[in-house]
């Protein structure tokens, strides 16, 4: 069963998201909403994909390329940001860092999200 | 109009029903202004109605001045559950987070449902319990143009 984490600071989104994919594609989604949340969580189960949104609201403004920055360090591979913001600049950044695709939520349905995922998984 | 009384076996079948749901119309007013709109809900053991929507949605406050609702689930060929019944907000953050799993559980009933609230974006989410002071049920299997028997029961909430 693929593992994966999935952070973003709306608990409703968060809660939807994850029951979507567990019940869809029968995947271990954990969730967090936070940076440090999500680090230590990325630790403890080294998980085999990882979608953040970049906009965190984080007390020391970190964003969620600070976040994937510290994880590539951790041994992250596959990433992917789910975001509210699309700007080119974000964009730019995120191949940069070696993020595997970027989407916009206000562009992409769930459904269509799950098949990508699921194309960068392998499965 | 006659209006059967409930015994207490159709509490079950009610709630049946609403469990096999998961959207619901709802009405509150301000001012003597009614005003309707549609809500993913989750309801517990009691009746009790749950849902979640912006804090500055303009249901959420009216119903902050005036925590009378009324609100309907209906299916063709099957029921209507009428209820009346005041709201009240729920302020325990533990709370709040055990409702949201709950609606996230409602809105897997539906292939592809995605929340509208999603859609709207911003996350001050408020989220409102309604009990119910009030149920009534309109029967709707029977597919004859008239009938002589009530096809309302009002359920008995003790």
């Amino acid at each position: 069963m693929a593992v994966i984490l999935f952070n973003d600071s709306d608990p409703v989104f968060n809660r939807v998201v994850k029951l979507k994919f567990q019940r869809e594609l029968n995947w271990d989604v954990k969730v967090t909403s936070s940076y440090d949340e999500a680090y230590n969580e990325f630790l403890a189960t080294r998980p085999e994909l990882f979608m953040t949104e970049i906009v965190l609201n984080d007390p020391e403004g970190r964003t969620g390329f600070d976040l994937i920055k510290a994880l590539k360090d951790k041994g992250l591979k596959k990433t992917v940001v789910l975001s509210t913001l699309g700007q080119e600049s974000d964009k730019k950044l995120a191949k940069e860092l070696g993020v595997d695709h970027y989407f916009v939520k206000s562009e992409i349905s769930l459904l269509q999200l799950l098949e990508e995922l699921k194309l960068i998984l392998g499965n | 109009m006659f209006i059967a009384m409930d015994t207490g076996a159709q509490k079950q079948e009610v709630l049946d029903f609403l469990r096999s749901q998961f959207i619901m119309s709802v009405a509150v007013a301000e001012d003597n202004k009614p005003s309707s709109s549609i809500l993913l809900y989750y309801v517990d053991d009691d009746l009790n109605f749950f849902f979640a929507t912006h804090r500055s949605s303009h249901k959420a406050q009216k119903l902050l001045k005036n925590p009378q609702i009324s609100l309907s689930v209906w299916e063709h060929k099957n029921m209507m559950i009428q209820v009346d019944g005041v709201a009240s907000e729920i302020t325990a953050e533990q709370d709040k987070l055990a409702i949201i799993d709950r609606l996230a559980e409602s809105a897997m009933k539906g292939q592809d449902f995605w929340p509208p609230l999603l859609r709207i974006g911003g996350q001050d989410y408020i989220v409102f319990k309604i009990k119910p002071t009030w149920i009534r049920k309109l029967d709707l299997k029977r597919d004859t143009m008239t009938q002589e028997e009530t096809p309302f029961t009002d359920i008995n909430l003790g």
